[in-house]
């Protein structure tokens, strides 16, 4: 019996993926840096998310009737049909460790057609790019994903994205949609498809139609996430900038940045988006899934934006609030601006950030006076963490530091602020402050020897 | 050098002025326009 086509050269990727520009996005984004070589197509995959969303709206459209949708694979060696049925017949580790190696990741491609009459991009997670680059590193929001590909283990360390899809959900749907995922892995909370994200937030009503979503609104998006147990913080970045000269707004917003997505959570940035010959800006919203940097300032975002792709590059202007990417590239937008940060968090984090990074920066300002009037010639560098209480005793145990066993042997709070000051590059002092309080609450002190 | 570090240790205490001011910048930044809260992200 002749073997089915499942392998094909990723010279045919357009003819698998169709022509969107999420497709063109994924394309360029593994090309770059990736060096894919081989496509696997999966045929009749079931994605959990799709046939909920078909469950609860297409299967009651009258010209939509598949649930199943076409899972397309990656990798960077090339491999020919015979050889994957030859190592799926007669059990060859090698074979199979060649697999995993290679694994780029996959996209969903769903059996519906967008306005342009191009399939949508399902739920994509794609390898991120290397971490270093130049002296620089990427700093990435992600998790592990186990994948079965017919009994083959494979796995994957991203961040799922899909395309907007807007008879289920405008850009804030998608973007709590991914933000649902590394939540769910940090806290325990569910995970829902679209149709869901979008049924959870109009439980706060406004009078638009709910399906098809023309979008949310913030409270919307706050209204899912509470109803999922969890809590939001809100930062009002242009208000920053207006009302705080004196403030760094790229220390203020960087370090809100690393903070949260170096212990995992996800930030959703609200964006105003400008057009030549439109008299308003278009408000949209994206996930801000990680970071590149030179020794901790921050030099550019990866972004999963619906409308364009997973982790995408975006460079920073005048600002970190003041971006470039494919909407000024290719879509020819003439501005980028983040207005808001909306970030989801576990009930018991009661310590805003906000308040923390007051007193974070008050810190700074002292110790600046304090060596001036010394006439102090060291250097000076600062982190704020956000941090799980066992995270950081582990991290702690092969640390020297005064007072180790008492510190260890102590009860603290489950999530801690940590304002951390090296003195020339090197663990100077950890000052530790209480994460589940509602005001600013010392609980102790880390004085590395 | 140890001297200057038992400094900061001492220095970098709270104080009822640092907590109100964390309590002003958390109200002036977290508030939102009516517009904000209001209009969908559509895009």
């Amino acid at each position: 019996m002749k073997e089915p086509t499942f392998l094909i050269g990723f010279d045919k990727f357009f003819e698998v993926a169709g022509k969107s520009d999420q497709s063109y996005y994924i394309h360029n984004y593994l090309k770059s840096k990736l060096e894919p070589k081989s496509i696997f197509i999966e045929e009749n995959y079931i994605d959990k998310d799709y046939l909920i969303d078909f469950s609860k709206f297409y299967a009651r459209s009258f010209n939509i009737d598949k649930k199943f949708t076409t899972r397309l694979h990656f990798f960077n060696e090339s491999i020919e049909n015979k050889e994957f049925y030859e190592g799926l017949k007669n059990f060859n580790k090698d074979f199979h460790d060649k697999l995993k190696k290679a694994y780029l990741g996959f996209t969903v491609i769903k059996p519906i057609m967008d306005r342009e009459n191009q399939p949508f991009i399902g739920r994509t997670l794609l390898r991120t790019w290397p971490r270093d680059d130049n002296g620089e590193l990427r700093e990435y929001l992600t998790n592990t994903f186990h994948v079965s590909l017919y009994g083959i283990d494979l796995s994957i360390d991203s961040l799922p994205f899909q395309s907007q899809d807007e008879a289920v959900g405008g850009c804030a749907t998608t973007a709590c949609w991914t933000a649902l995922y590394p939540l769910s892995k940090q806290f325990e909370t569910p995970k829902l498809s679209p149709v869901e994200v979008t049924e959870t937030s109009i439980s706060f009503p406004t009078l638009e139609r709910n399906f098809p979503s023309k979008g949310l609104t913030l409270h919307q998006m706050k209204s899912q996430f509470n109803a999922l147990g969890l809590e939001t913080e809100f930062i009002n970045v242009e208000k920053i900038q207006t009302n705080r000269k004196d403030v760094s707004i790229d220390d203020f917003i960087g370090n809100a940045i690393k903070a949260y997505l170096d212990y995992g959570i996800p930030i959703i940035g609200a964006l105003k988006l400008k057009k030549e010959g439109r008299p308003d800006p278009e408000k949209h919203a994206v996930v801000i899934s990680g970071y590149r940097h030179r020794d901790g300032k921050i030099t550019e975002l990866y972004i999963h934006d619906d409308a364009i792709g997973p982790y995408c590059k975006t460079k920073l202007k005048e600002s970190i609030c003041n971006w470039e990417n494919e909407w000024i590239t290719e879509k020819k937008y003439s501005e980028i601006n983040l207005q808001m940060l909306l970030i989801p968090i576990y009930h018991k984090m009661r310590l805003s950030y906000i308040k923390i990074y007051r007193v974070f920066l008050r810190n700074q300002r002292m110790i600046e006076e304090r060596k001036k009037e010394r006439e102090m010639k060291d250097e000076y560098s600062h982190e704020l963490k956000l941090v799980k209480l066992n995270d950081y005793k582990r991290f702690l145990l092969d640390k020297q530091f005064n007072k180790k066993k008492d510190f260890l042997c102590k009860n603290y709070p489950r999530f801690i602020w940590i304002h951390r000051i090296k003195s020339n590059g090197q663990l100077y002092i950890d000052k530790l402050y209480d994460g589940t309080s509602v005001y600013p609450s010392e609980i102790g002190v880390i004085d590395y020897n | 050098m140890t001297d200057f570090k038992d400094d900061l240790i001492r220095i970098l205490t709270l104080d009822s002025k640092i907590k109100n001011e964390a309590e002003e910048w958390y109200r002036e930044f977290t508030t939102m326009s009516m517009e904000d809260l209001f209009e969908p992200f559509t895009v």
